[in-house]
């Protein structure tokens, strides 16, 4: 029950996102009152960004574990360095995206100097919805060929496809225009299919 | 027209066709379909491969996010923040104290001399070093140093100071062996008043507290800014043998230091203790203090022009044989007068 709620929240979160005036404005009521140390206001933000955050740090971590703590400190940090945040037009979705990024690049570093296998990784929670061993063997074939991808068409790839972020969301979060993320994503397309073609068995149904 | 030129035809049209712009768009289009039809695998991959967080997570972080909030992390983080520069200031400044500290301390015990260390590197980089007081100071053994002169460096560690030894007025000796300094330069009034306040403090005091011959100048604690001094055994050179003689040493009437020892083992000096102690030792009486910095500022040709005053150094020798005259109240023989100091010093000097 507590999911579907959660489900929900992220939808509602990622629609009003989506990028109408008056979602903004309130977005920049919410975020000067978040300044002052308003509860309910960090309640808020919390409830709208920490499922966004939460699988984009899994999209590049593939623990569900890791991808909680990430997310979770990524709001710790927010709270700290708030007061640095103007709000300038720009979703606080872009402040928190760069943010969480940060602390995934860390998280990795410290992944790679502790040693951690993939094997680790592979024995990591997985979602229920991928029971099916050939399901499994997809996500994770998909989590690898993003991860071979160039860093700004792995970016684009998480966001718009795994965090399910719009287009123009995208562009604002990663600084770029519209036309630029499309051109990335058609890109990273060609290259995950060329990845993917001799795995998954949906591709070759699909293809004409 | 024959069935190949017909199918040879066909073919050209085919061709013709493929290469069309129609053509082109048609295998586009081929292609955006194979592209939607791979983003809706991605997408419905991608909403699979990724679980949902665990929902004690997400109330963990959330009461974590609203317990820093209330134990006011914000404005913790904040004041950090606007703290952390003063914080780096105040380091650096208190570094840079340090540091001019212990330069300074290096350079006021000798063992660091700034304007020679800089006239080296110019050197070293070609270029004639500006000459100031660091050069004339490599100059002067050079240089013809006034008769009876000391050429000692008075910047060597164990350089002694008037100063602090000055201090100590209710002690003889030490006065004693600070004298010869005034006896030997000044003018006639200054050094037969000198030698007039020699008496006096050899009467007042009299003999008993005055080493015996050869003997170090165990200078009983006084009014000493060491006030629990005693001397350091190795400058220690003379020990009385006789218990006469360790009494004479016992500090005089009104000196109330529980400190002193007086019995000769030497109270290191104020300052510098490895050679006022062993000049002591020896008999040769201290002489004159100048400050580190003092050579910067003084003028090389006023020495020789006028070799009065505390710039004037005497000879090693004369001092040796003004420190064996001074204690002559104790062995029996006259100090020197005014008149025989004067005229020895000039005698020598001519």
């Amino acid at each position: 029950m507590s999911t579907l709620i959660e489900r929900t929240t992220v939808t509602s979160a990622v629609d009003r996102l989506g990028v109408s005036a008056a979602c903004s404005c309130e977005e920049e009521e919410v975020i000067a009152r978040a300044k002052t140390g308003d509860a309910s206001a960090w309640t808020v933000l919390f409830d709208c960004y920490y499922p966004t955050l939460y699988r984009y740090a899994y999209a590049r971590l593939r623990l569900r574990e890791d991808a909680e703590d990430v997310a979770s400190q990524a709001f710790m940090v927010a709270l700290r360095g708030i007061h640095t945040f103007n709000y300038r037009g720009k979703p606080l979705l872009a402040w928190l995206y760069r943010v969480t990024r940060n602390l995934v690049a860390e998280h990795l570093r410290r992944r790679r100097s502790l040693g951690e296998t993939f094997d680790r990784l592979r024995a990591g929670t997985v979602s229920p919805a991928l029971a099916a061993p050939e399901d499994m063997v997809d996500a994770y074939d998909l989590l690898d060929a993003v991860s071979q991808l160039t860093k700004d068409q792995r970016e684009v790839i998480i966001l718009r496809f795994l965090v399910s972020l719009p287009t123009k969301q995208v562009a604002h979060i990663l600084g770029k225009k519209e036309e630029a993320v499309c051109s990335l994503q058609a890109r990273a397309i060609n290259a995950l299919r060329r990845q993917l073609a001799d795995h998954s068995p949906l591709l070759e149904t699909s293809s004409p | 027209m024959t069935a190949n030129e017909n199918r040879g035809r066909f073919d050209l049209l085919r061709d013709l066709l493929a290469r069309s712009p129609l053509a082109s768009r048609q295998r586009k289009a081929t292609a955006s379909e194979e592209d939607r039809a791979f983003i809706h695998w991605l997408s419905t991959a991608a909403g699979t491969v990724i679980p949902e967080p665990r929902a004690e997570s997400v109330r963990t972080g959330k009461a974590r996010l609203l317990d820093a909030l209330a134990h006011g992390e914000a404005r913790d983080g904040r004041k950090r923040l606007s703290r952390l520069p003063g914080r780096g200031v105040a380091v650096a400044l208190a570094a840079v104290v340090l540091i001019a500290a212990s330069l300074t301390a290096s350079a006021a015990s000798g063992k660091l001399d700034l304007m020679e260390d800089i006239d080296e590197v110019l050197e070293r980089l070609g270029i004639d070093p500006v000459p100031g007081p660091s050069s004339y100071q490599r100059e002067m053994p050079e240089s013809d140093p006034p008769a009876g002169a000391d050429t000692r460096d008075l910047t060597e560690p164990g350089s002694p100071e008037l100063p602090a030894l000055a201090e100590d007025g209710d002690n003889a000796l030490s006065d004693q062996q600070d004298e010869p300094t005034t006896l030997q330069g000044g003018s006639a009034e200054e050094q037969s008043t000198a030698t007039e306040q020699i008496a006096v403090s050899i009467d007042e005091t009299g003999p008993s507290i005055a080493p015996p011959r050869g003997q170090s100048g165990g200078k009983p604690s006084s009014s000493s800014s060491h006030p629990g001094g005693c001397g350091h055994q190795n400058m220690a050179i003379g020990r009385p043998e006789t218990p006469a003689a360790q009494r004479r040493l016992a500090p005089a009437q009104g000196q109330t230091s529980p400190s002193g020892t007086g019995n000769g083992e030497g109270r290191p000096p104020a300052q510098r203790p490895d050679s006022i102690g062993a000049e002591r030792g020896k008999g040769v009486p201290a002489l004159p203090a100048r400050p580190a910095d003092d050579r910067a500022n003084r003028d090389p040709f006023k020495r020789d022009s006028e070799p009065h005053g505390t710039d004037y150094l005497p000879d090693s020798e004369e001092v040796r044989r003004g420190a064996d005259a001074e204690p002559s109240g104790h062995r029996g023989q006259e100090p020197p007068t005014a008149e025989e100091g004067r005229s020895r010093v000039l005698g020598e000097r001519s």
